[in-house]
């Protein structure tokens, strides 16, 4: 199992766009994929799940993946969240 | 998105339903009111469930799919983005594994499992503190919305009531739903489903008010009070216009009235040709009330009473009393002309509450009109005694819809033979000899017409389910909804058969579906020697006008060549020609 921290930089946090860039990202990998918030975590490609974290800016997230791709999958997906989204947050 | 407020000059196209142009402020029927129960399922009818729960969330993908295409031309990436994200909700895979974990372990019917899952989610984010996540709720509630309607198969019920007069905006609207709204106040129809033939389509000709449907989008790109435009004859709909919009649509809308003023002065004249072939111009009703308009409108009689409305209305079956009081009504205001009464024409689309119907796969195909009426020989008893006691001054004619087989006409007829002669040991007075026709709307009676003229006093062809059943396409169904020729020509064979086999029995033939409203059909169904026409009351004066620039001559001349094309599109294409050249007629 694999974990990483990552504050959230971006305005719009884990809105639904972002949101839904980040689970499409994560259904590409085999591993699973968790978001921790606070101590609650849920399922990372679950868009239902992660928008009722209600991520916003300077909220701190713990990724988390578990399985073959695990290292790939954090890296990927902190990267995601670093290049907020690659600006494709919402308006 | 922002959802705080909405834009100017936002303009939707959709389906030209019903034409007339009009303006008003946007009255939301809340689709989310969606009724859910909770049932037990046996271990046996789980995989059922969970069949029914992965046939809707095809159904509904294809159909944010296509929302998603409409949004994108509208409001480019934004909107794109929006249903991008609704489509990841409906497939969110920890959803759909929890649903279906939940079926097998509850045991419950999976609209039922499925809304108490995504409730969780509402709930949650409605407590949020953020506004913007607080605001999620009514994606989610959207996407829930339209798959639980698909896993139910069948309609979502309103209960709003209007309070002021207003365009009503739905999702889609179901015969109930217009049943249940004051008619009095409704400016227009929107809706985000349906087609030319659906149910708001047909609904909102027959009040003579602007339509459009198929809008995919409408429900989620208006707020209750906002302000529209609407376009009945091109398919478009603005929203909250700016002034200069504003005043180019009122100078549209003065230009139309002076068009349709002109029809006026038909209203008094006889519907009859140049060469002096009469016509009866007769009025399909849906409700009591438009009787007045009908008349207004110069129509000899109804040719079709809908009597669906005394059902779809109430939780509780109308009693035998209830139905006379409106029936006797009806015929004393139409007299001296006739009315033509239709038994009972649910099941299908139209499921009122108080006659619960088993769900079936094919509705169309099932258990509705006649074939449910002759296995409830005492619901079909009390309408026939109805429709019989308000017959005393001989203007009611009786017909009886969805005949597929002889058979039918047969039983139809012992039971009513049954309430005459009950009647007459009662002493209670009708007309002995009322008129007993059936609908030609199935391709079988069609077919069999020569047969069936021997056993009735008169046709009446239904268009509608006539070309619905002939060419296999439901014409509520969007994917297919392009199939459903305006003049298929196989359809104006059997419509040939039917008049022809009705005269050579002596009895005569009249129709009463959409086609016989329909400025293109008339020419041809003149030609092919139809006895009566009924049409929606918007339509009367229309169809007057053309009958009676015409020649009978010519139109059995035209219909002749019609009735040799090929294809739909040629003859609407000679149609178009002929008239525009002929008569200088433009039709849309």
């Amino acid at each position: 199992m694999i974990s990483k921290k990552i504050k959230i930089q971006s305005p719009d946090g884990l809105h639904m766009q972002p949101a839904n860039e980040f689970i499409k990202l994560a259904k590409n990998f085999k591993s699973e994929i968790f978001i921790s918030k606070d101590g609650k975590k849920v399922n990372g490609k679950s868009l239902l799940n992660i928008l009722a974290l209600a991520a916003g800016i300077g909220n701190e997230l713990e990724i988390i993946a578990d399985g073959s791709d695990a290292n790939e999958a954090v890296d990927a997906l902190v990267n995601l969240i670093k290049n907020n989204f690659n600006n494709k947050e919402s308006k | 998105m922002k959802r705080s407020s909405t834009g100017h000059n936002i303009k939707l196209t959709g389906i030209a339903a019903s034409a007339g142009m009009a303006i008003g402020k946007v009255f939301k029927l809340s689709g989310d009111v969606i009724k859910v129960e909770e049932r037990s399922i046996s271990a046996d009818q789980v995989a059922q469930e969970i069949k029914k729960l992965n046939k809707a969330l095809e159904v509904t993908k294809r159909e944010l799919i296509e929302i998603q295409k409409q949004a994108k031309t509208q409001t480019g990436k934004e909107g794109e983005d929006i249903f991008d994200a609704h489509q990841s909700i409906l497939e969110d895979q920890f959803v759909i594994d929890e649903t279906i974990e939940q079926i097998k372990k509850q045991r419950k019917n999976a609209d039922f499992v499925y809304n108490q899952m995504m409730q969780g989610f509402q709930d949650s984010l409605q407590t949020l503190d953020d506004e913007y996540f607080r605001g999620r709720v009514a994606d989610i509630k959207d996407v829930k919305r339209r798959l639980i309607k698909n896993i139910q198969g069948g309609e979502t019920r309103f209960l709003n009531n209007l309070t002021r007069k207003a365009v009503v905006v739905a999702f889609d609207l179901t015969p109930s739903d217009t049943v249940l709204l004051d008619r009095q106040k409704i400016v227009a129809f929107l809706t985000d489903k349906g087609g030319k033939n659906s149910h708001a389509a047909i609904m909102a000709r027959s009040m003579g008010i602007p339509s459009v449907v198929g809008l995919e989008n409408i429900t989620n790109s208006v707020r209750t009070g906002d302000t529209v435009i609407i376009d009945g004859i091109n398919g478009a709909v603005i929203v909250n216009p700016t002034s200069p919009v504003l005043n180019k649509f009122l100078k549209l809308r003065a230009e139309y009235d002076e068009l349709t003023k002109g029809l006026a002065k038909f209203s008094k004249l006889p519907c009859r040709t140049l060469d002096g072939k009469d016509v009866e111009l007769s009025a399909n009703l849906d409700f009591l009330d438009e009787i007045d308009s009908i008349i207004n409108y110069g129509a000899r009689g109804v040719g079709l009473f809908r009597t669906e409305y005394l059902y779809l209305k109430s939780e509780k079956l109308p009693t035998e009393e209830q139905e006379f009081e409106e029936y006797l009504k009806t015929a004393e205001k139409l007299y001296p002309h006739s009315v033509i009464i239709r038994t009972l024409d649910v099941g299908g689309d139209k499921t009122p509450r108080c006659l619960p119907m088993p769900r079936e796969d094919n509705p169309m195909l099932g258990w509705r009109a006649i074939r449910l009426c002759l296995e409830n020989p005492k619901l079909f008893k009390s309408q026939l005694r109805a429709i019989l006691r308000a017959s005393i001054k001989g203007n009611v004619k009786l017909l009886l819809p969805m005949i597929s087989s002889l058979d039918e006409i047969y039983k139809a007829k012992t039971i009513i033979d049954q309430v005459k002669s009950d009647l007459f040991s009662q002493n209670i007075p009708f007309d002995d000899k009322i008129e007993i026709g059936v609908m030609i709307e199935i391709p079988s009676a069609a077919i069999m017409a020569d047969a069936i003229a021997e056993e009735v006093d008169f046709l009446s062809i239904g268009t509608n389910d006539l070309i619905q059943y002939t060419a296999a396409v439901d014409r509520t169904n969007l994917q297919v909804a392009h199939l459903y020729d305006r003049l298929p020509p196989s359809v104006l064979r059997l419509i040939k058969n039917v008049v022809d086999a009705g005269h050579r029995k002596g009895i005569w033939v009249g129709m009463c579906g959409e086609m016989a409203g329909d400025p293109l059909a008339i020419l041809i169904l003149l030609g092919l020697g139809l006895d009566e026409l009924s049409v929606s009351p918007a339509m009367l004066l229309e169809v007057k006008k053309i009958i009676r620039m015409v020649t009978f001559a010519d139109s059995r001349k035209i219909a002749e060549k019609a009735l040799q094309m090929k294809t739909s599109e040629q003859i609407e294409r000679y149609i178009r020609n002929v008239m525009s050249t002929r008569y200088k007629l433009k039709i849309n």
